[in-house]
């Protein structure tokens, strides 16, 4: 009976008693026909069934579990005399196990579990085409939607938004969820007290309502009960407070498409703090039918994705060109981390492996030490597969304890990747690890003693028969010695993949941190204002204000030029879409508007690629970016050109080098830059270049604002330098947590290289004292450990590259930039790294070799 | 004849012998087996030859394996292994030698 077959056995005891029994009944119905018994005759010349049963059981479980403690405590004194060995073994294993405990939990939490929502596998999120960045659906899509799907239960549409609250006098800017009606209920989540919004509420215009959420209640009103049904200064108006949404409920999926990634919720929450209608929800002011909104449907039980997208194209007719898509909204938590997150478990995956190979070869030298022992308990009747079994158990009582300081291990990783993370990493705030997280600890420690401890188990049973009671060297056989070689090759091979994942990914941070992004990184300070709508009603009162707020801040002392503009790069995007018609295209295209006043190109240190900045006096000028000459000018003299638009037309008066406002690996839009005083838009995003500390500015932003307009915020103050590092972030992110465990890898095969060449060295002293003896000179000893302990390493780094070269590619496509997958500085560095690495630990035995007194070795043969 | 009392230790030793000898069988024939080949001297009781197979099978001497009968019944056969035949060898060896010398002391007193 196998091993396995009895561990199976532990946990099928049903299944065995029935088997019992069934042998036993064949036996007595065999029995009564052959002598004419009755049943019951036959039954009792058999005996006590129950004790016959009890004995067999007995004999196949009580032995096993009995033998498998036999064995744990000879293991504990075995690793107790070898306590160096085992201290080692067991800090590798924490170290492997712990890396991918630390890294499955994060996975765990963003990927795998659950969604907080009712019959989450039923939500889904729509988008409008593929690409990145993914594309809401307009409002008027979604308004369609709603009325005319069959295959959708409901429908959940949201804009993130930011809004003024102000209580006992203290205005602060809220991170806000503008949400349409039902959404709370589509997602099926339960309020913590009080109700969603209804239909006149939803509706502009009447009743104002706000959700508070639950954490933002408590710090903000004290957790107070008495404010649900009470009125706060919200947006410009009073509004009633209907209803706390739980901490619990998660919004991260919901609004981690918010542009901007890691910045634009940098000093806002990742959270929304509140929720309001979505028809307040405007931008500038306007409420335009190019606006779109993030929308989640609930699919009705067993209606496909596919069949629903279908019916939402039929929907939204003919004219819509684009494709339409659903996404499991349980894939859409952290989608941008999740390639990085794989490439993690895959590196930290392999460097589990590498130290495998590792303890596999630390066990075998140490167990062929203990080959005549072996032998012995073996002749003595324990039978090769009982030895076998408890060097298994031996290793697997080390992986255990490793598994267990591994824990450890794991936690500090885990907070060490949190912390690394620019933002949030969704679902990972205050939880405690689940029971799965040990549960996979536990597999992946038993599944570690398995792969180390196997072999040395298996060589050991074989040499130990081989020259059982022979008295022989203590070293290990040419058999053993292969496959010590062979674990040399993978370690070094997986090691060339974990190195060359990271040298791509340190090349994309690179290449991302040299881009340049169109305007300059040092000495600007940004930050944003947002202007209730309902005290800033009309173009006229924002215009006013955009005027005053300019005047101020160039009156700041140390304010060398400041502007203001709708949108600032990489921080919030939030753009006007504007329809054009270009002379010689049949369609109208659509363009983003950014409204810009002041010295806005001036204050970014933009710069002009042909004429230069519009006259805001003069009505209908405007710039473009590069993008848009290269799109829709095509060979055309773009300075003085004539856009209808409408009824009038504007005038290009220059155009500006493109910037990156969308993020540094997106590739420019076209755009369109138009005065602010024409299109005075909400939020008014100011910059300000000056060579003063940014605090002291923004300390004279704050009173400037105060004297203005004491109702509204300076929100999200940041120095240009901190927007754009909070871009890099995230790749900076990948390449140090990559880079560590490629440090670990690299590491782990340098020690293992070097641990087997040297046991080489030290099993063939008698053979090298005899070279020297006969002549061989230091260079020649140092040659032949070179030339026999370089063959392993050399061959898994070819075979590394190989597989680097092969799968790569499909593997980190979307994590590279500027970079492709067969880089070949990276290959070559990777090469020379490990070449290197394993020169050195060929290279320190080999000195050890050519030391060798001839006399000494040939008298300890 | 009377029917002998069953030798201690020796139904494994009777066990593997037949299943040496005779190829795989199933727990009732090799009850009859024994009861013929001792010209139904010995006797097993029957119970206790179960036990018997489980712990030779745990030490790895025999192999068990269930199978479906002429007349469509679950059986269980089992089967000596070479682990199994080179235990025999030694214990028949070690069994003779041992009757031998009980041999000789009874003809001696």
């Amino acid at each position: 009976m196998s091993w396995l077959t009895k561990l199976r056995n532990v946990f099928r005891k049903d299944q065995l008693d029935r088997d019992l029994e069934d042998e036993l009944r064949f036996h007595a119905e065999q029995r009564a026909a052959d002598l004419g018994l009755t049943p019951t005759e036959a039954q009792r010349r058999l005996g006590h069934t129950a004790r016959i049963l009890e004995e067999s059981r007995d004999v196949k479980l009580a032995r096993w579990l009995e033998t498998v403690l036999q064995d744990l405590r000879l293991a504990f004194r075995i690793w107790r005399k070898r306590p160096l060995v085992a201290v080692t073994a067991i800090l590798t294993i924490a170290l492997g196990a712990g890396m991918n405990v630390a890294v499955f939990r994060v996975i765990w939490n963003v990927m795998l579990k659950p969604l907080p929502y009712a019959e989450p596998g039923r939500l889904v999120q729509i988008w409008v085409e593929e690409k990145e960045p993914r594309t809401p659906p307009e409002n008027v899509l979604i308004e369609k939607w709603q009325h005319g799907s069959l295959t959708f239960s409901s429908f959940a549409a949201y804009r993130p938004w930011s809004i003024t609250i102000i209580s006992q006098g203290n205005p602060e800017q809220v991170f806000t969820g503008m949400v349409s009606q039902g959404f709370f209920e589509t997602l099926g989540t339960p309020l913590l007290a009080g109700r969603g919004f209804n239909q006149t509420e939803m509706s502009s215009g009447a009743d104002n309502a706000i959700l508070l959420r639950e954490g933002y209640w408590r710090r903000r009103f004290g957790g107070d009960p008495a404010i649900v049904g009470s009125e706060i200064e919200a947006d410009g108006t009073l509004c009633r407070v209907i209803g706390i949404v739980p901490d619990s409920f998660l919004a991260t999926p919901l609004i981690q498409v918010a542009r901007g990634g890691s910045t634009a919720l940098r000093g806002a929450r990742a959270e929304p703090d509140a929720f309001m209608p979505r028809s307040r929800a405007r931008v500038g002011g306007m409420r335009l039918p190019t606006h779109t909104s993030f929308l989640i449907g609930r699919l009705k039980p067993g209606i496909p994705a596919s069949q629903a997208a279908n019916e939402l194209a039929t929907i939204a007719g003919p004219g819509e060109r684009r494709r339409i898509w659903l996404s499991p909204l349980e894939e859409e938590v952290g989608y941008q981390l999740r390639p990085a997150l794989l490439a993690l478990i895959a590196a930290t995956g392999c460097v589990l492996l590498i130290a495998c190979a590792n303890l596999a070869n630390l066990m075998l030298a140490q167990v062929l030490l203990r080959r005549r022992e072996l032998a012995v308990r073996a002749a003595l009747g324990a039978g090769m597969s009982r030895v076998m079994r408890q060097l298994i158990t031996e290793a697997m009582a080390l992986s255990l304890a490793g598994g267990a300081a591994g824990l450890l291990v794991s936690q500090l990783l885990y907070s060490v990747i949190l912390g690394l993370y620019p933002d949030t990493i969704p679902r990972t705030a205050n939880t405690a690890p689940d029971w799965i997280i040990y549960l996979f600890a536990l597999s992946i420690t038993i599944l570690t003693g398995l792969l180390f401890g196997v072999l040395p188990a298996w060589r050991a049973a074989r040499e130990a028969k081989d020259e059982s009671l022979r008295v022989g060297n203590p070293w290990m056989s040419r058999g053993s010695r292969r496959w010590s070689n062979a674990m040399v090759a993978l370690q070094v091979g997986l090691t060339t993949v974990v190195l060359i994942a990271a040298g791509l990914l340190v090349r994309t941070f690179l290449t991302l941190r040299d881009i340049d992004i169109g305007i300059d990184r040092d000495h600007i300070l940004t930050a944003s204002i947002d202007l209730p709508a309902t005290r800033y009603k009309t173009r006229d009162d924002r215009a006013r204000f955009g005027r005053a707020w300019l005047e101020r801040l160039a009156a700041i002392p140390g304010v060398t030029s400041a502007g203001i503009s709708n949108s600032l790069p990489l921080r919030y995007t939030m753009l006007l879409d504007l329809r054009i018609f270009i002379p010689g295209s049949e369609q109208e295209q659509m363009v983003g508007g950014r409204a810009v006043g002041g010295d806005y190109f001036k204050a970014l240190g933009m710069r002009w690629a042909a004429g230069g900045p519009f006259d805001p006096n003069i009505k209908g000028q405007v710039a473009v970016n590069e993008a848009f000459v290269r799109k829709f000018l095509k060979g055309r003299q773009p300075i003085g050109f004539q856009l209808p638009q409408g009824k009038s037309s504007m005038l290009i008066t220059g155009v500006i080098k493109d910037v990156r406002h969308r993020g540094l690996r997106e590739a420019p839009q076209p755009e369109l830059y138009l005065s602010y005083d024409s299109f005075p838009l909400n939020p008014v995003d100011t910059v300000v270049r000056s060579s003063l500390p940014p605090a002291r500015i923004v300390d004279s932003m704050r009173r400037e604002l105060k004297a203005l307009d004491d109702q509204v915020v300076l929100a999200r103050p940041l120095a240009m330098e901190e927007v754009v590092d909070g871009e890099l972030a995230r790749p900076l992110f990948q390449v140090v947590l990559l880079g560590l465990f490629a440090a670990v890898a690299l590491a782990l095969a340098a020690i293992g290289t070097y641990g087997v060449i040297a046991y080489s060295v030290r099993s063939r002293t008698p053979e090298l004292g005899l070279r020297r003896a006969l002549g061989a000179s230091t260079l020649d000893i140092q040659q032949l450990i070179l030339a026999s302990g370089c063959k392993a390493p050399m061959l898994g780094l070819a075979a590394g590259l190989l597989l680097g070269w092969l799968v790569m590619g499909r593997f980190l496509e979307a994590m590279l930039y500027g970079v492709t997958a067969r880089d070949p500085k990276v290959l070559v560095f990777t090469a020379i790294t490990l070449a290197a690495t394993s020169l050195l630990a060929c290279l320190l035995p080999g000195r050890a070799a050519a030391r060798i007194d001839p006399g000494t070795a040939l008298r300890q043969e | 004849m009377a029917k002998a009392i069953f030798p201690q230790g020796s139904l494994p030793l009777l066990v593997l012998k037949i299943l040496a000898q005779t190829g795989p069988q199933h727990g009732y024939a090799i009850t009859l087996k024994i009861e013929h080949l001792s010209d139904e001297a010995l006797s097993v009781e029957e119970g206790s030859l179960y036990p018997a197979l489980h712990r030779l099978e745990e030490a790895g001497w025999i192999q068990a394996e269930w199978t479906v009968t002429g007349n469509k019944r679950r059986a269980r056969i089992y089967e000596i292994t070479e682990a199994g035949r080179r235990h025999l060898q030694e214990e028949e060896q070690r069994w003779r030698t041992s009757t031998a010398a009980v041999d000789r002391i009874l003809r001696l007193a």
